[in-house]
């Protein structure tokens, strides 16, 4: 009987440990073809790298959709949620800004906006939670029993 | 400049800055009787000079040695002045290591700096001349320095001038010379380069030149001077 108690606390903490993750429900996902990038480069050819930049949406010109830093290549990219006039702005070290109107027309049902849940995550989201949920039910309730049954024995 | 995008599409967009990896102006001006020494966005913002930086503020006249007259010189949020009769005169900034990192540059040498993906060392010389000086021609003397081949006191606005660029005094190609930071020529064999004159009072030209160097601070030396001076009439 002994031997059976580190298996049952492994089973318990394994279920401690697996349940915060699904709790948060951090998913993920890759879209192609829905990204606009932009390099951005001095006249001379040189990357402006980790250069500090800001996109604005067509419908909030005073607070950015999104800002962060280029990458080492001079990069940015940005996913617009609807149509219309994307502002980017670019503001190198020595305090110098360089800014940009890119023009997007999205074709049909993809101009939904950020809060829309790309189909594939959805539809396995919906069919991991309740299975996750039975499974937790399932092992907190298998180890009460074996905590029970070893108490009684 | 807007860019149109419609889906599918290469969905890149290149935006082109017309001027180079440069530090901010530094340059230097007459105003009233004064030499005054600035430093940010000229014809713009001004930012705040660091006077720890300064290294020299070398005043010189005709048929006198050159004073270095730093000490003498009022320093202020903004700028640094000073009161004096000079045909020429030349001042140059230390700035030190910068080094490049994803969070943006920091003013350290690479060695110092964990996550640094590039380092250069900083070097700006700001001079100014009286055209009308004999002295407006002659080399001054600086680590990097641009020199007027032709006379500036005969040239107006819309004329062309020559312009030669030396390091350690000897003429280096491939310099590039700019005007309000966009990139107008490249200095050639003999160090020279011919650029239009737009200004009709004051006309301030910016040279730059890297060099690289094997450091374990720096990858490169930028080098950045300016010559500043009244435009004929």
């Amino acid at each position: 009987m002994r031997s059976r108690r580190p298996r049952a606390a492994v089973a318990l903490l394994a279920l401690l440990f697996t349940s915060p993750v699904f709790a948060h429900e951090v998913l993920s996902s890759i879209e192609r073809g829905r990204a606009i990038a932009v390099k951005a480069v001095f006249a001379d050819g040189e990357p402006l790298a980790y250069t500090e930049y800001m996109v604005f949406s067509p419908t909030d010109p005073k607070i950015p959709y999104q800002k962060g830093r280029t990458d080492r290549a001079g990069y940015l990219a940005f996913v617009p949620a609807l149509p219309g006039n994307w502002h980017v702005k670019v503001t190198e070290a020595g305090g110098h800004g360089m800014e940009l109107d890119v023009a997007v027309e999205l074709p049909g049902n993809e101009s939904a906006g950020p809060a829309a849940a790309p189909a594939g995550i959805a539809s396995w989201a919906f069919v991991l939670r309740p299975i996750v949920g039975l499974v937790l039910i399932a092992g907190v309730f298998a180890g009460l029993v074996v905590l029970y049954r070893r108490r009684k024995s | 400049m807007t860019t149109r995008i419609a889906w599918p599409a290469i969905l890149l967009v290149v935006l082109t800055f017309s001027g180079q990896a440069l530090a901010h102006d530094f340059w230097l001006e007459r105003q009233g009787g004064a030499l005054v020494l600035r430093y940010g966005h000229r014809g713009g913002d001004m930012l705040p000079l660091d006077a720890a930086k300064m290294r020299s503020l070398v005043c010189r006249k005709e048929h006198r040695a050159s004073e270095d007259l730093l000490r003498a010189a009022v320093i202020s949020a903004n700028q640094l002045s000073l009161v004096a009769t000079c045909t020429a005169a030349s001042a140059f900034l230390d700035g030190g290591f910068y080094s490049l990192t994803p969070d943006g540059e920091k003013n350290l040498p690479k060695s110092k700096v964990p996550d640094a993906v590039k380092a250069w060392r900083s070097r700006q010389y700001a001079k100014w001349i009286d055209v009308r000086s004999s002295l407006s021609t002659e080399v001054q003397g600086d680590e990097f320095e641009i020199v007027p081949v032709t006379d500036l006191a005969k040239v107006k606005v819309g004329d062309k001038a020559t312009f030669r660029i030396l390091l350690d005094r000897k003429p280096i190609s491939g310099a590039v010379l700019s005007v309000g930071h966009k990139p107008l020529g490249e200095t050639d064999d003999r160090g020279e380069v011919r650029v239009k004159i737009r200004a009709a009072d004051v006309e301030s030209v910016s040279a730059t030149f890297r060099r690289p160097v094997k450091s374990p601070d720096a990858d490169s030396e930028v080098f950045e001077a300016s010559l500043t001076f009244e435009v004929a009439r």
